[in-house]
């Protein structure tokens, strides 16, 4: 059981930049504007439902209204109104998303964590477990494993899950390994410090923006799949306001309201787009330092 | 060498029999009665009890496991689908080459968008701008993509066909499957071209995320090689910009977007399932999607079991390529 050489590389490399960084150190606007929309998008996905106009299962009006004053978005085939109704469904890609995020981080930083500070048969068990599931095709599984237990947005978010706390565990235990042998770990060790006071207090802080680093980065990555198991039925069921099935629901009417299934995708591609920037500022902030 | 390639083999094994096993313990949780599927609705309950002995239902579990093992790879049974009355096994077959032909398209186009990207971005001063292109194109859904070419490219301004694999009704149908290849080799251009159209827009909506991924991946590993002493060593023997990228860069940064490639074969695969859906394109994810709206789970784990397979099967073979192509990466 071995992973493709490749792909440890990747693993083990520094998450690339993409926006190259002009001066390094210091916090620049746009990160700020970035990491501002991030915490616009989890207080709209909180509130959101609050703010909106509708109840977004009622019908409010003629169907396949245009966008206008009234209906921000338009109406859709039974006259709910869009606007709602995306506002709505933000809350159930993103929430979803973090959650799988945290539980990823979680389980991940633990089975990292165990592997690079305990080392031996432990870290050759758990790092072979890692690569087991590094090469299987996740997200073909885990259509196929909702598709069985039966679709819902937990199932989804179980199954998304089990595969995605892997590459935390290569980023924790890389960070640990690098970690155990830097100077003031190896005085910490030799002034008597216990194996849990040097995991605790020496550690672990350290793997803290490494971590934080690829979990914003991955906000995006999780979104996209959320929407791809939506579009494809496997999230919640039918009159709940989620993104991507209300774009897969209303594909037959792309020629006369273009806006039934574009205006979701759009929301979702905002969602990622905020992920990615706002990503890439937190990774300048906690790297380039 | 020889060691290195038994040990992937090895390990190849391994994980197809994990996957394996996966997809058999969730046929285990489906509510469907196989014996029950058989003999149908009406059969008294003897019956069902003596097909299920005949099935081999009766058994322990490891023992049904070596069953379903010897029934999939000595005879290619993937269960019957129940939307098809169909074997999956040759459902599959049949929608195969399409979606082959699909996959392989947008694989190209996602390297030539990939090698445009990175390679613009590095050496073109004006492309700066590119950066934001790849985070935008690393942000979209597939669907959205799909959609906005269909409602643009298709519905407003009439360029590409809508959907489907050929407009034209009397299509032949070998020896390859890949409609393509096929019209030139029965030697009509016209139905080859009307192919080609068909195929783009499936192509590039599947092959952009990829591209972006490769790009991103490609412009990263070039940006390290060409800090390198030896690229320092051929500028300053006066080799233009270019030059050096070519002869020199390009071929030590392969690694790093190589196997990314392999990695977003894995989102192609599922990806495949919704832009066959939005083309119509009468392949495999097409299939798919059909199976999970009747709920035929037997079609849907056989899809998944065979296209998995070929996921780890293309990156072990990634994995070759990169030994071959770089003799420093340690076997």
């Amino acid at each position: 059981m071995t992973l493709p050489a490749g792909a440890v590389k990747l693993a083990r490399r520094p998450v690339p930049s993409l926006v190259r960084s002009s001066h390094s150190g210091r916090v620049r606007w746009g990160d700020r504007i970035a990491l501002g929309a991030l915490l616009l998008v989890t207080l709209l996905a909180a509130f959101g439902p609050l703010l909106a106009p509708d109840d977004p299962n009622a019908r409010v009006g003629a169907a396949f209204q245009a966008p206008s004053a009234g209906h921000l978005f338009g109406t859709d085939d039974i006259g709910r109104d869009v606007f709602t109704r995306v506002l709505s469904g933000i809350a159930l890609t993103w929430l979803p998303g973090l959650t799988i995020i945290a539980g990823g981080v979680i389980v991940g930083g633990i089975v990292g964590l165990l592997s690079g500070a305990f080392g031996g048969w432990i870290d050759t068990v758990l790092q072979r477990l890692t690569d087991l599931f590094l090469v299987l095709p996740a997200t073909l599984i885990a259509i196929a494993v909702v598709a069985a237990l039966g679709p819902g947005l937990v199932n989804s978010v179980v199954a998304v899950s089990v595969f995605w706390w892997p590459w935390y565990s290569r980023i924790m235990r890389g960070e640990i390994k690098t970690l155990a042998a830097r100077p003031h770990v190896e005085a910490a060790r030799l002034a008597g410090a216990s194996r849990l006071r040097l995991l605790t207090r020496y550690l672990l802080p350290g793997a803290v923006p490494a971590m934080v680093v690829a979990a914003t980065l991955d906000v995006a990555n999780v979104v996209l799949v959320l929407a791809l198991f939506s579009f494809l039925g496997l999230g919640a069921p039918a009159p709940s306001p989620e993104l991507g099935a209300m774009s897969a629901r209303s594909l037959e009417s792309l020629t006369t309201a273009w806006w039934l299934p574009i205006v979701p995708a759009v929301v979702i591609f905002l969602l990622a787009f905020a992920a990615n920037v706002a990503g890439d500022g937190v990774r300048r902030m906690l790297q380039s330092v | 060498m020889k060691r290195f390639l038994l040990l992937r083999l090895a390990g190849l094994v391994g994980v197809l029999v994990v996957m394996t096993a996966v997809v058999f313990v969730l046929r285990q949780l489906l509510p469907a009665d196989p014996a029950r599927a058989a003999v149908g609705p009406n059969a008294p309950e003897s019956v069902v009890a003596a097909k299920r002995v005949e099935l081999g239902l009766d058994q322990p579990l490891y023992l049904q496991f070596g069953r379903y093992l010897d029934h999939l790879f000595l005879h290619g049974d993937l269960g019957q689908s129940s939307r098809t009355s169909r074997p999956v096994g040759g459902d599959i077959i049949g929608a195969l080459p399409a979606s082959l032909e699909l996959v392989v398209a947008a694989v190209l186009v996602a390297i030539v968008i990939g090698l445009v990207l990175a390679l613009g971005e590095l050496l073109l001063p004006w492309a700066k701008p590119i950066r934001w292109i790849l985070l935008a194109g690393a942000s979209a859904p597939i669907f959205l993509t799909g959609l906005l070419g269909l409602l643009l490219l298709w519905f407003k301004w009439h360029l590409l066909p809508g959907g489907g694999r050929s407009g034209l009704a009397d299509a032949p149908t070998g020896p390859t499957g890949f409609l393509t290849v096929d019209s030139l080799l029965a030697g009509r251009p016209l139905l080859a071209w009307d192919a080609v159209q068909h195929l783009a827009l499936p192509a590039l909506t599947l092959g952009l995320p990829m591209g972006v991924a490769v790009g991103r991946a490609l412009w990263s590993s070039l940006l390290g090689t060409m800090r390198q002493d030896y690229v320092r060593t051929a500028r300053s023997k006066g080799l233009t910009e270019g030059q050096v990228v070519r002869r020199h860069a390009l071929r030590n940064s392969a690694a790093a977007p190589l196997s990314m490639a392999g990695l977003q074969i894995g989102l192609i695969l599922a990806n495949l399932l919704i832009v066959e859906r939005i083309f119509a394109w009468p392949g495999i994810g097409l299939y798919t999607v059909q199976s999970l709206g009747t709920d035929d789970l037997t079609a849907v784990l056989g899809v998944a079991l065979v296209t998995g397979a070929a996921y780890i099967v293309i990156n072990a073979l990634v994995d070759l390529a990169q030994a071959v192509a770089d003799p420093r990466v340690s076997l």
